[in-house]
């Protein structure tokens, strides 16, 4: 999975394949549009959304995220709004580096203790209330 | 060449409709290469160089699009070539991905060829 957020345009592109041609189609939702793949069009490459931070919901709930890729893309956004590289951010909340990005990538599966010091870290976010409630 | 650390390097500026200088760095070239495989350089200079339309998105308006001309498909009727442009200061600004779309988003036309349309 790859995400990018950038907090000042409030775009989040979530693509959960690369390397597949794709082409960006409308969805339901006017803030929110997907990329299908080109010889597939039922295969969802990924989302862009507009006004990323009042869509965390639709995002959370909508697009079938399971709770690995949620948690992925909640720890971007919060990352991506405080402006820290992953690095900084991996510093921050005390876990390594490789583990944070592999957090950002919903790749493996996460350690107990990891997701208490997240949840511990950022319990006042509501983004995660979703992920941790 | 401008390098933001070693991973983020200036790959160039190209001088857009209306004298905006676009700035292509690594990582967001990357991510739309491996988000788009279908994303090329020339075609991101094309499109900004000699869009087809040019869309201020009316949901943020630090966003540009520029949309090069379609293409006519089976699957998807008219695919457009798009760039999304972050304005940075008065007269720059920064790619932020480029991909392929089916339509162009609403927003205010900031510019529009009179040869838009379908090649």
């Amino acid at each position: 999975m790859m995400i990018k957020y950038n907090s000042e345009t409030d775009l989040m592109y979530i693509h959960f394949f690369t390397g597949i041609s794709n082409v960006q189609i409308k969805t339901s939702n006017s803030s929110v549009s997907k990329f299908v793949a080109k010889n597939n069009k039922e295969q969802i490459v990924g989302y862009e959304i507009e006004n990323a931070s009042s869509e965390m919901k639709y995002i959370l709930d909508k697009i079938g995220l399971n709770r690995k890729q949620k948690l992925a893309v909640s720890m971007s956004f919060i990352r991506e709004r405080q402006k820290k590289t992953q690095k900084e951010f991996s510093t921050l909340i005390n876990i390594s580096e490789s583990t944070y990005k592999s957090i950002e990538k919903a790749e493996h599966n996460i350690a107990f203790d990891t997701l208490d010091i997240i949840y511990n870290h950022f319990k006042k976010e509501e983004v995660l209330s979703n992920i941790f409630n | 060449m401008k390098v933001k650390n070693s991973k983020n390097v200036l790959i160039e500026t190209v001088i857009a409709i209306g004298d905006l200088k676009i700035e292509i760095w690594t990582s967001d070239f990357q991510h739309a290469l491996q988000g788009h495989p279908e994303v090329t350089i020339e075609k991101v200079r094309e499109a900004v160089i000699k869009p087809a339309q040019v869309i201020q998105s009316r949901k943020n308006n630090l966003v540009c699009l520029f949309y090069s001309s379609g293409l006519m498909s089976k699957e998807f009727g008219t695919i457009y070539f798009c760039v999304v442009v972050r304005i940075l200061l008065k007269g720059s600004g920064k790619l932020e991905t480029a991909y392929e779309t089916n339509y162009i988003k609403s927003g205010i036309n900031l510019f529009c060829s009179k040869k838009r349309g379908v090649k």
